[in-house]
């Protein structure tokens, strides 16, 4: 779940050539990819594609001034959370105080001396760093390491407006545990909470675009994007597949299964959302538990469902 | 202090970086030496023609600038025609005429520093 550690973007925003000139030299060696912006207007288009940790943003800009620019980033929620360092050659104090009291993490002032430049940047990046751990440690379930409910609802939406932008395919997985109550009342609760740790393991897995999610108690969820029904059937029966083959220590003749329902995006038109996904893949979810567990089945009556087929003494 | 600044603005010996042995430095101030007469053009066009804005937005971005490489007569000199533009006045061009001189007169000297610290 842990995410790779990228080399951290800085955008600098300025109407000075001299200034981005001076900047590209003394940054040089920094870890750290530095981008310029001329202009407020591009500033802000390179903030929204880029998504840099960090922005150096001058003050003295035409069109919108740097407080203003500062608005529009803190207003938009996909650049809210960049760490903005005011960097100005003015000398009012009140700039400085109006900048960090709008949401400015620091300030240097212009001409700046090249160590203290670089300290601050540094000092920036850390900071955006342990936000960005923070804000994905409270996304993360603490057992499973799975993303938990919260993430999930958010990126639901971000990915259903991505499928509808590039009529792209979008499928969702329900996964529930079967007879998990009876699990853990036969084998107590710590062998419960094996069994959650076990199945998460297998469901994160699987396609690295894929996204596992703890949906709550013994259900899951898996995003899958690019992926149409037929396509998400193989992927949900490779892991139902998984999780009955699992050998539990101390209880090796024990079969663990889980039931899947799985739904698209197809034929929902329009009415694409969260929870209409939802309700379709809980719907088939349902009919897999109804039909006798330890089974995929599709929301779409063309997907075939897959019963199990097993010798090994079944939990169901 | 005020007059032996004076005194010294007039001088016309050359100025040069105070990162003159800073080697990742050479190559940018080295275009900046040679954008200079460019930019002492252009103040002198916007003041004649009356620009006050992209003349107060010229020295303010020299004056960011100035000490960043290694010419903080030139930030400092800016710092004093910017404090004299912040009163709106109509005879502007008048308020700063004479700073305005010693700072063209600071760039000609710092371009001229080229020729001491060579072209590297």
């Amino acid at each position: 779940m842990a995410e790779e550690n990228p080399i951290p973007r800085l955008l600098a925003i300025d109407d000075s050539e001299l200034i981005h000139r001076l900047l590209e030299t003394r940054l040089q060696g920094e870890r750290l990819e530095l981008h310029g912006a001329t202009s407020s207007e591009d500033g802000l288009k390179k903030s929204k594609s880029l998504k840099p940790e960090v922005i150096l943003l001058d003050i003295a800009l035409d069109g919108m001034n740097g407080f203003e620019l500062l608005e529009k980033l803190k207003e938009d929620p996909e650049t809210r959370n960049i760490a903005v360092i005011f960097i100005s050659a003015t000398g009012e104090p009140m700039d400085r105080v109006k900048g960090l009291d709008m949401g400015a993490i620091d300030f240097i002032a212009k001409p700046f001396d090249s160590f203290e430049l670089k300290a601050r940047v540094r000092s920036a990046l850390r900071t955006q760093h342990l936000v960005k751990l923070l804000e994905q440690r409270a996304q993360l379930d603490g057992l499973t390491g799975l993303w938990n409910r919260r993430y999930f609802d958010q990126r639901m939406i971000q990915e259903i407006s991505e499928a509808k932008r590039h009529s792209r395919p979008l499928s969702l997985v329900l996964c529930d545990i079967d007879r998990f109550k009876r699990l853990n009342d036969q084998f107590g609760h710590p062998f419960g909470d094996l069994v959650l740790e076990k199945v998460a393991q297998i469901l994160s897995g699987g396609r690295t675009s894929d996204i596992a999610c703890r949906y709550g108690g013994e259900e899951f969820a898996l995003i899958l994007s690019s992926t149409n029904i037929s396509m998400g059937h193989e992927v949900a029966e490779r892991l139902r597949m998984a999780i009955e083959s699992i050998v539990w220590p101390g209880n090796p003749d024990l079969v663990v299964t889980a039931s899947f329902g799985i739904c698209d995006t197809q034929n929902l038109f329009e009415d694409i959302t969260p929870e209409t996904m939802l309700k379709n893949a809980d719907s088939a979810l349902y009919k897999a538990k109804q039909s006798g567990r330890n089974r995929v089945e599709s929301a779409r009556s063309s997907a075939k469902s897959t019963p199990a087929e097993k010798n090994k003494s079944s939990n169901k | 202090m005020i007059n032996e600044e004076h005194k010294n603005l007039r001088t016309k010996a050359p100025i040069v970086s105070d990162y003159l042995n800073d080697q990742g430095m050479a190559k940018i101030i080295n275009i900046f030496l040679d954008e200079i007469p460019k930019r002492i053009a252009a103040l002198q066009v916007f003041f004649n023609e009356d620009n006050r804005d992209e003349f107060c937005k010229m020295i303010h971005q020299l004056k960011g600038a100035g000490g960043g490489y290694g010419f903080t007569i030139i930030t400092r000199t800016a710092l004093g025609i910017e404090k004299k533009l912040r009163i709106p006045k109509k005879e502007w061009k008048e308020e700063i005429q004479k700073n305005f001189e010693d700072f063209i007169a600071i760039l000609q000297r710092v371009h001229a520093g080229k020729d001491v610290s060579g072209d590297t």
